[in-house]
């Protein structure tokens, strides 16, 4: 079977806007959970925005200030240029490059500029604000400014979407379908998603509190991830890591919630482990989902028992660091995944004070690097039971 | 590429919803209550192809629709506006999810398994299939696939603004879902045994070039098969998957053994699909 690499990685989110501010941060402790700067709500909860607007973000691409562009899509270009420049990846037109992105939201932040004067009169609100709403425009936008003219698509599965992308990508290159493959996922913060989550009642009012006992609810995010695949005939540089297995498998247990026997998590991690060929104790590191609220970080650790019994090895959220990004959190993920294995770093788990006490877990709590790190799993779970599992290795 | 074929179809739309016994179909009342019109067609087709599979039998659910549950994020945003951000309803937040039929489905079967969603325009239920065709040849054997859309008052009205009627793209609604299976069987209706997409403009005369190109890949010329092509140019993105489901039906009674079917939404995003009689 075809080996998997990652031969490029971008990355923006609200501790940089690029791959080597994210790191920065990462290693210093400094998280990007603040108040909403860039749109109007009412409502008070802190999230992790990028710290640059919309003309920051155009003038750092090189896109016409006056262009009606959604920041879901202007945040997505800037992660995957990123990355094609880092795999130094040959995006002519007869190589097989394809792009899988992921998103939850799509142009929503645009709609809902539009549905303001829409609502109140159907000839009125700017077309062009509409004009990006499908979760394809996005895509479609980054397939154009990258040069992309082969197999392009979008995933939505909520806040697992990335995950699957990736895997899409991955499988495409195992199956010689393609030699390169743009994967990720990006989402902007709004108000559509704000208030969704607040309804659901699971909003943190402070600073998230992943894998911790006192943990109360998850912030939100915005930005995107995104990692350049590659068959080993394609790469030109020396890979990351591999993305040697992955798997996604419903829990088919409840629309918004996880069983507290964790067997989605569980299923996905053995899943993915059996088809990297890797046994539980090869694992040495595992970026958690960690979203801050109570049902999902116990389904998790419940399932980290279950498979690694008193032998669960080092993990952490990084949440606490970017806010819970929804369609782009994987993205970001895989790309803090891929550098641990490539440089031995374990991210600190922000904010945690004491054990979940059914499962007396203790994460990272402080930034390493140097460390052997030969496999890393990273999970991302989603509305509709969906739970995703990838694994990073170091290249064979 | 592995022998791929198609088992079941079945299409749901507006007007045979309303005819659907949809409380014994999806058995669960409280879910049923909660369900949109467009959720209802995606379920409601989609449970029609699994009838008397157990759980353990379906490998993979993959589904596509372009705009997801349009009702449901309208009701939403309105919300939104008219409380102004205050004690909202979750459960139209919780619909407006892209994957909902597809969680819905395997909630309802308790179906655990491989679970995603494409939205990607005219190529979502193209993008679902190739997935799905990648799930048999890594040893899948019944794969659940298919797609739906919906019309809501406010999407036709911003499709009228935008023009889609005044170029001849006519909206359509509706969900098709396939079983598609890595063995024959007696009631196999169709071997899937070929897709492309193209993105992108192209003429009647590029089109017509990009299908016999297809068609040559397979050993075949255009006079080898029938096209089955009942609908002109739409704007509803998933539209093909009412066509791939009407094109299975029909293998059986093609002269040749082959059916095609051509499908292109907004003149920019194409595909074609061959069948062959089992």
């Amino acid at each position: 079977m075809t080996r998997v690499l990652v031969t490029g990685l971008g990355v923006i989110s609200a501790i940089g806007k690029d791959l080597r501010e994210n790191m920065a941060s990462l290693r210093g402790g400094k998280h990007g959970i603040g108040p909403v700067v860039h749109f109007h709500t009412e409502l008070g909860f802190p999230a992790g925005e990028v710290k640059r607007d919309n003309s920051d973000l155009k003038g750092m691409l090189g896109i016409a200030p006056g262009r009606t562009v959604s920041r879901t899509a202007l945040l997505g270009l800037a992660a995957a240029s990123e990355a094609v420049a880092d795999a130094s990846a040959d995006m002519q037109p007869w190589q097989r490059v394809g792009l899988v992105s992921a998103t939850s939201v799509g142009g929503m932040d645009l709609t809902e500029c539009f549905y303001e004067d829409f609502r109140e009169n159907p000839g009125r609100g700017r077309l062009r604000d509409v004009a990006m709403h499908d979760c394809a425009a996005s895509t479609e936008f980054i397939a154009d400014a990258l040069g992309i003219k082969g197999f392009v698509t979008t995933v939505s599965t909520a806040c697992s979407s990335a995950g699957n992308a990736l895997m899409l990508g991955a499988r495409m290159i195992r199956h010689g379908l393609l030699d390169t493959v743009i994967a990720g996922g990006t989402d902007a913060l709004c108000r559509f998603t704000l208030n969704g989550f607040n309804s659901l009642k699971i909003l943190d009012t402070g600073h998230s509190r992943p894998m911790s006992a006192d943990r109360n609810g998850l912030n939100l995010g915005e930005g995107a991830g995104f990692l350049v695949l590659q068959s080993e005939r394609a790469a030109r540089r020396t890979p990351y890591c591999e993305l040697r297995g992955f798997a996604n498998v419903n829990e088919a247990y409840h629309q918004t919630g996880s069983s507290p026997e964790g067997d989605g998590a569980y299923m996905s991690m053995t899943e993915a482990m059996r088809d990297a060929g890797i046994a539980p104790d090869e694992v040495d590191y595992i970026n958690v989902h960690g979203t801050g609220t109570f049902q999902n970080d116990l389904s998790e650790s419940v399932a980290m028992r279950r498979i690694f019994g008193d032998k669960v090895p080092m993990f952490s959220s990084v949440k606490p660091f970017v806010g819970h990004t929804l369609g782009a959190s994987e993205g970001i993920e895989a790309v803090y995944s891929a550098m641990s294995v490539a440089e031995g770093t374990v991210y600190p788990n922000l904010n945690f004070t004491s054990a979940i006490p059914e499962t007396g877990l203790v994460p990272v709590l402080s930034w390493k690097d140097s460390l052997g790190i030969r496999n890393v799993l990273s999970n991302s779970f989603g509305f509709g039971g969906n739970n995703s599992t990838l694994v990073f290795s170091r290249c064979r | 590429m592995v022998p791929v074929y198609i088992d079941r179809v079945s299409y749901v739309d507006g007007s045979s919803l309303k005819d659907l016994p949809l409380a014994s179909l999806i058995g669960n009342p409280n879910m049923l209550r909660r369900m949109s019109r467009l959720i209802r067609m995606g379920v409601a087709a989609g449970l029609m192809c699994l009838d008397g599979l157990s759980p353990d039998e379906v490998d993979a659910i993959v589904t596509a629709t372009s705009l997801g549950g349009l009702e449901d994020t309208g009701k939403f945003l309105e919300e939104i506006s008219s409380r102004n951000e205050s004690s909202l309803n979750p459960t139209p937040f919780m619909r407006s999810t892209f994957n909902t039929v597809g969680a819905q489905i395997a909630l309802l079967k308790g179906i655990r398994a491989y679970n995603v969603t494409y939205v990607h325009r005219g190529l979502s239920l193209e993008s679902a299939l190739t997935d799905a065709m990648l799930q048999i040849a890594e040893g899948r054997r019944n794969v659940l696939a298919g797609a739906f859309d919906e019309i809501t008052p406010e999407s036709h009205a911003v499709k009228e603004r935008l023009g889609f009627s005044r170029k001849g793209w006519t909206d359509s609604e509706g969900a098709g879902f396939m079983l598609l299976c890595s063995e024959p069987s007696e009631s196999t209706l169709a071997e899937l045994c070929g897709l492309r997409t193209w993105r992108g403009t192209m003429d009647a005369d590029g089109a017509g070039d990009a299908v016999r190109s297809f068609l040559g890949e397979h050993g075949l010329g255009m006079s080898d098969v029938t096209f089955f092509s009942p609908e002109t140019a739409g704007c509803s993105w998933t539209g093909s998957a009412g066509r791939i489901c009407g094109a299975a039906g029909a293998v059986g009674d093609a002269g040749t053994g082959y059916v095609a079917v051509y499908s292109c939404s907004t003149g920019m995003y194409h595909s074609a699909v061959l069948l062959r009689r089992p």
